[in-house]
């Protein structure tokens, strides 16, 4: 298949593991035979060349929050709707690559930041079939304006909307389909994965009557939608009961002081260890020594990544109870699940330390089922399916022209701008 | 069966706008009903405070969306709702092709693969489309005149389609009336030129201005030079007021001008003008000034005259009104032209042997 793949960011550029994901699954249709052609933004910072991947698209770092709120209204409010409605620029760009690679089918990703729901509407003028994998409420996302979902809009984008949806989770389709926008039939849920060989057989084990030290481990964003300040308040609550034989070191980009902070406050200071960002192999490495993969992660968690990198190695999930990745393994079996809650978490911690919950053959079955359920070579059948099942359904008899598809983008983005700027009160 | 989304900024009611621009979609959109003996309905969309749905005829249903926010220019308005109320339609009209609800229209239709045909009034008030050129996502253009036609600068297709008026409300007088006066009917805005009409009209003649003052100016001016002439200003005339006008006129006169009496330039002061076709269609004569489209349909000495000049202007006045027989047969003549050409149905079946072609591949290529 030539599968044109769509995604506002692509590795060595990436926010967090939803485009490592999408790299990951370009790499495996591509060692499967299938001609790939990556459409993404120009990188944020230098990046090496690859014959595959076109970064040309423009982005709207809407994530960039000391630009966004440096910014005057006017200009934020603009920045959005390039970001999630619609930018001209990048609707040629892709009309440009279409019309030259011709692909059978176009395989979406995250597309905030490079006007989303233009480039949808840009495949589906071009007649191209598409596929969507969604490890995040994109569809939601493109729709909010100023942090509000506009309701008519997301309604028309539910209604106009016609293709297929991979999901990494049902929660997340639930979610989806709870703030208005519908998945179902039309979405089949592939857990996120792992990939490369086996690590080597975990041998060491935490033993409670050994007098060791319990090495607990977290990894990804610091903040508070991935519980960072659940971790230290756990922390504080686990030594309160009189346990010190724990650490738990954070590996991520460290952008917010209030944490630090945190742990001084509750005076964590030698069991909480910031260690900064380390890249995936690395971590992958520090895994195979850990004991523990803390992951009080939000409700509204898709599915993360690093939580099944860790497990894989033999080093536990401590996760919440309700998120993407919980429903997927057995407390007790394959992972711990808890409230989402310090002390509900410290209860977890403190079983472990005084041997009422043992480690090791969780984490051997976890380990085992990853290996066989959840590794990309598994999931990628089940992609290259439903590609298939999309492409079948060729392009339209009659599509629009690039033409008309530029044209109707530019006279949108101006129209938006114009009605941004209206709307908003006169300084 | 077919429906047909017929867009209007604004739409002819006292809750909206009364003017021929709006007029027009109306009587066009009963035209296209009622040609087709209901096999074609309409939905004619357009724009208001909240949102509500009527019947105007049967097959004929006024859709009004609640408007996103009131624009500066009434016709920029936009709805939310606009994709939904097209949605089921099989081919949308857009009228006024200008402002930024044709736009946002142009957009969502073609978003909808949904054929578009667009005929423009004269109302522009956004420029976003043209430097676009949002024309080209139409499909067909309908234009009233040769005049409106050669202002377009798009390779989409026009068609020039006459007429649109009511030829059942608006007929000759079954019984003979008397006939005592010069006639203007329209919106009093300085562009109809009516400070010319006065200007021309000879002192022994009386004449009937009929329409509303929507600039107090400009209404003063044309008191002004009113004075010591037999001139009445009739400004709250409804539509029964205004046909027995019609039936008791002369010569009905529409003289707008390309720069208007304080200077102002005028590209487009009349597309087609109603009121001649309205008078015409009463069996009275018309005359207006060579301007636009308008002499496209007064054929000079047939139906009424067309004057370049003041004095050609005010001889013709005189000659009508002196010539009893010479109003009956220009007027008979005028209501045949409106018969065979101009009556809403005739145009409203021209309309749709345009839609149909563009109905019939949409389906094709959707199915």
């Amino acid at each position: 298949m030539k599968i044109l793949v769509l995604s506002n960011l692509y590795p060595p550029d990436v926010i967090g593991g939803y485009e490592q994901g999408c790299k990951q699954a370009v790499d495996a249709l591509r060692a499967r035979g299938h001609e790939v052609r990556v459409v993404t933004s120009a990188p944020r910072k230098p990046v090496p060349p690859e014959s595959h991947v076109v970064r040309t698209l423009q982005l709207s770092e809407v994530w960039n929050e000391y630009m966004f709120h440096h910014s005057s209204p006017v200009t934020s409010h603009l920045v959005e709707t390039e970001s999630h409605l619609v930018n001209a620029y990048n609707v040629h760009a892709l009309s440009r690559e279409i019309d030259e690679f011709q692909p059978d089918v176009a395989y979406v990703w995250m597309i905030v930041g490079i006007g989303g729901l233009g480039l949808m509407a840009t495949f589906q003028h071009l007649g191209i079939p598409w596929l969507w994998h969604l490890m995040d409420d994109v569809p939601l996302s493109l729709c909010r304006l100023g942090g509000e979902c506009v309701a008519t809009l997301l309604r028309e984008v539910d209604r106009q909307l016609d293709g297929r949806f991979l999901a990494c989770s049902r929660q997340l389709i639930d979610e989806i389909e709870a703030g208005g926008f519908g998945l179902r039939p039309d979405v089949e849920v592939v857990p996120n994965w792992v990939v490369g060989n086996a690590p080597p057989e975990r041998t060491r084990f935490f033993e409670p009557d050994a007098d060791e030290t319990l090495r607990i481990v977290a990894a990804g964003q610091i903040n508070r939608n991935k519980g960072a300040d659940q971790i230290i308040e756990t922390a504080a609550r686990v030594r309160d009961r009189g346990h010190d034989r724990f650490t738990i070191e954070f590996f991520g980009n460290l952008d917010d002081a209030y944490f630090p902070a945190l742990v001084k406050a509750r005076e964590v200071q030698d069991q909480v260890i910031f260690r900064g960002f380390k890249p995936q192999a690395e971590l992958g490495r520090l895994f195979l020594d850990r004991d523990v993969f803390f992951f009080p992660t939000w409700p509204r968690e898709p599915f993360a990544f690093a939580p099944l990198e860790a497990a894989w190695r033999g080093c536990v999930p401590l996760i919440s109870q309700v998120c993407g990745n919980a429903e997927w393994f057995v407390h007790g079996v394959h992972c711990l699940k808890a409230e989402r809650h310090p002390d509900i978490f410290a209860d977890a911690i403190a079983a472990i330390l005084d041997g009422t919950t043992r480690l090791e053959p969780i984490a051997r079955r976890a380990a085992a089922v990853i290996g066989r359920d959840f590794h990309l070579d598994t999931q990628i059948l089940t992609i290259e399916r439903s590609l298939n099942r999309v492409a079948r359904r060729g392009r339209s008899v009659e599509p629009g022209t690039s033409g008309d598809a530029y044209r109707m983008a530019l006279l949108a983005e101006k129209l938006t701008r114009v009605l941004v700027q209206e709307s908003l009160p006169v300084a | 069966m077919a429906k047909i989304a017929c867009l209007t900024p604004m739409y002819f009611s006292d809750e909206s706008y009364i003017g021929g621009g709006e007029r027009y979609p109306l009587n066009l959109s009963r035209g296209i009903v009622e040609s087709t003996g209901g096999a074609y309905s309409v939905d004619l969309i357009s724009f208001g405070p909240k949102t509500r749905s009527y019947p105007i005829a049967p097959g004929l249903t006024a859709k009004i969306l609640k408007a996103a926010r009131p624009p500066i220019n009434p016709l920029d308005v936009v709805s939310w709702d606009l994709p939904a109320a097209i949605a089921d339609a099989d081919l949308i009209h857009v009228h006024q092709a200008y402002t930024r609800c044709s736009e946002m229209a142009y957009l969502v239709a073609r978003q909808q693969n949904k054929p578009i045909v667009v005929t423009d009034h004269g109302g522009t008030t956004s420029t976003l489309g043209t430097s676009v050129g949002a024309l080209e996502l139409a499909d067909h253009i309908i234009s009233n005149s040769k005049f409106g036609a050669a202002l377009y600068r798009t390779s989409t297709p026009i068609t020039v389609v006459k007429g649109g008026v009511d030829g059942a409300h608006f007929t000759p007088p079954r019984e003979k009336v008397v006939r005592d006066r010069v006639l203007f009917v329209g919106r009093l805005l300085p562009h109809k030129g009516i400070d010319q009409l006065i200007t021309a009209l000879p002192p022994e003649l009386p004449l009937t201005v009929c329409g509303r003052p929507y600039e107090p100016a400009y209404f003063e001016v044309l008191k002004g030079l009113s004075a010591g002439k037999n001139v009445t200003f009739i400004t709250d005339a409804d539509d029964h007021a205004i046909l027995s006008l019609y039936r008791r006129a002369w010569v009905n006169v529409l003289p707008s001008v390309y720069r208007d009496y304080y200077g102002v330039t005028h590209l487009c002061p009349e597309l087609m003008g109603f009121t001649l076709l309205e008078a015409m269609a009463c069996g009275t004569p018309a005359i207006c000034s060579n301007v636009a489209g308008m002499p496209e349909y007064v054929l000079d000495g047939q139906t009424g005259y067309v004057f370049d000049d003041l004095p050609t202007l005010t001889d013709r006045l005189r000659r009508l009104a002196n010539d009893p027989a010479l109003v009956e047969r220009l007027g008979r003549q005028a209501r045949r032209q409106v018969d065979q050409e101009y009556d809403f149905r005739v145009a409203g079946a021209r309309f749709v042997s345009i839609y149909e072609p563009l109905i019939t591949r949409s389906r094709e290529v959707a199915a």
